[in-house]
């Protein structure tokens, strides 16, 4: 009791989950108990029926934002249009997190639709930072930025990438979104050591945490990729990352994503509640199996 | 050393399915390792792509069969990929691409259903925007009315088409009518739009057809009504303003000076 006491200032932060379409109408006729919901803002940025959906939402629940698009590491800078419309979803929303991701996604006009892996050198921190400190400039807001899942690593990365986000942190204020699934993918895919880079980012800069399955795929010339593909329970070695992660960042609210094979809303309810099961766990010193329980 | 601008334009390149040497080998790992975890990106781009036409585009992709729609989307993907991140706005040439897609040519009513599916997506992601009163109409002095414009709904979109493509639509809808189409039937002119969150297509008579187009393209009421009558001679427009208007369908109206009348009602 006392270590919860000297951990938390208030109560824990209690798991919110990924709302996506499927479970839209759900949601807004009040049928789900997540205490806070995310959304991707580029499914909310037409008129109609979505974005009343979101805005009747809110009315219950915090919301965060997470944006897949904006491209925070692109050399051709920030889409003004794409911006000015995350701007205006965010006016409307009022969302407690803005998040983005470490990645780049455009270039020579063309959107990729995938959160492709920068090199982490100098240079591509000098334009992820203008890009970052732009969009924080825009929206008047600090942005959490995601550590992304990698398949590969480029051969003049020149720092590691918790140095490349610490660095980020400091250039432009931003917060750190702490993806420990997309921590162990990428461990399992570029040999990076997941709890080295949680003691190396800046522990206060940590906003938010991120939990979802994986799955795991041959590669032609042999051997397994794990693919962070959202469609499962969360894994052994991932909840294993999450009490590592509560401790050193124990303010930090965290999310259960699930974006393919997308299961009912009751089986993400139940797996946000395990992660707040290992939380308290983690808080009063104890270690805990969040899948038994 | 690749600078950042030249490895994202030769990662773009290659994932669209050029040959890039020097971003294969600017990642780490032996050749085919490289161009393997490269593929990774890749297969996400274009598959993720794939299902966004897809859901852009499902009445078409039910005609074909989504295989088909998939060899199709693979090359539309490599020639057009997407300009901005929302997908639910993806494939403005998409009917234009598929009409001219030579392994489609046996079925020439597609580029035309693309239209119509594409003009049900931007109807349901239009802005929301509140009917006009009846009653605000009688505000406008009648001298005024030959120089009225009206604004439409925002979602509000007009197609014409050589084939019966709202009845293939129509019948990939829930719940189905259950006549058959004839595609040797007259084409039709198709008004399109979102009301509350049902998406109405509707064929229509060509005066009404050209009037409503003439009001979208921001013609004053008498340039519209002429419109309406050069199409039938017996348009009646003040019934078809009145359906507008009971329809909902009309959002905003302004009296432009556009000419200089000789007379002005005191």
């Amino acid at each position: 009791m006392t270590l919860l006491q000297t951990r938390y200032r208030c109560l824990p932060p209690l798991t919110g989950i990924g709302l996506r379409a499927p479970h839209l109408e759900e949601v807004v006729a009040g049928r789900s108990s997540a205490p806070w919901v995310e959304v991707h803002p580029e499914n909310y940025m037409g008129g109609g029926s979505a974005a009343a959906a979101l805005l009747s939402i809110r009315r219950d629940r915090p919301v965060s934002l997470h944006g897949v698009g904006l491209s925070l590491g692109s050399a051709d800078g920030i889409d003004q249009r794409h911006l000015a419309r995350v701007k205006s979803l965010m006016l409307r929303v009022e969302p407690f997190l803005v998040s983005e991701h470490l990645s780049w996604s455009s270039a020579g006009g063309a959107y990729l639709n995938d959160l492709l892996p920068l090199p982490y050198t100098e240079e591509a921190l000098r334009i992820t930072a203008r890009n970052v400190a732009r969009v924080q400039e825009a929206l008047g807001r600090r942005l959490l930025i995601e550590n992304p899942s990698r398949y590969l690593s480029w051969r003049h990365s020149a720092m590691p990438e918790a140095e490349f986000l610490a660095e980020l942190v400091r250039a432009t204020g931003c917060g750190i979104l702490c993806d420990v699934n997309n921590l162990h993918v990428t461990q399992h895919n570029c040999g990076a050591d997941p709890l080295r880079w949680l003691d190396a980012v800046p522990a206060d800069a940590v906003g938010e945490i991120h939990l979802a399955g994986h799955a795991r795929n041959p590669i032609d010339g042999g051997g397994e990729i794990l693919i962070d593909d959202h469609g499962d329970h969360v894994a052994e070695p991932v909840w294993e990352l999450f009490a590592e992660a509560v401790r050193r960042f124990p303010h930090a609210p965290a999310l259960i994503e699930w974006d393919s094979n997308i299961p009912a809303l009751s089986v993400l309810a139940a797996e946000a509640r395990a992660a707040d099961r290992v939380r308290s766990a983690s808080a009063i010193g104890v270690s805990f199996d969040a899948q038994v329980a | 050393m690749l600078k950042l601008p030249d490895l994202q334009n030769g990662v773009r390149l290659a994932v669209l399915g050029r040959s890039r040497p020097e971003i294969i080998a600017a990642i780490l790992g032996e050749e085919g390792e490289a161009e393997a975890r490269l593929r990774i990106h890749q297969h996400h781009i274009l598959t993720s792509l794939t299902e966004a036409l897809k859901a852009n585009f499902p009445v078409v992709c039910r005609v074909v069969d989504a295989r088909f729609f998939g060899y199709a989307a693979d090359a539309f993907i490599r020639l057009h990929p997407p300009s901005a991140p929302c997908l639910a706005e993806y494939g403005a040439e998409f009917p234009d691409f598929i009409r001219a897609f030579e392994p489609a040519r046996a079925l020439p009513y597609l580029g035309d259903l693309a239209r119509l599916e594409w003009a049900v997506m931007e109807a349901r992601n239009a802005p929301d925007a509140a009917p006009i009163a009846t009653e605000s109409l009688r505000q406008v002095a009648v001298v005024d009315y030959p120089d009225l414009t009206l604004q439409l709904d925002p979602s509000l979109r007009l197609i014409r088409t050589l084939w019966p493509v709202e009845r293939i639509w129509a019948a990939h809808q829930d719940p189905k009518p259950a006549e058959p189409i004839q595609l040797g039937s007259e084409g039709s002119r198709l008004i399109v739009r979102r009301r509350g969150a049902e998406i109405e297509v509707e064929s229509v008579e060509p005066a009404t057809f050209a009037f409503v187009a003439a009001l979208r393209h921001g013609r004053c009421l008498a340039k519209a009504g002429s419109a309406g009558l050069a199409a039938d001679p017996f348009f009646d427009m003040a019934m078809a303003l009145r359906r507008l208007l009971a329809e909902q369908a009309l959002v905003g109206f302004s009296v432009l000076p556009t000419r200089n009348r000789g007379v002005r009602e005191p």
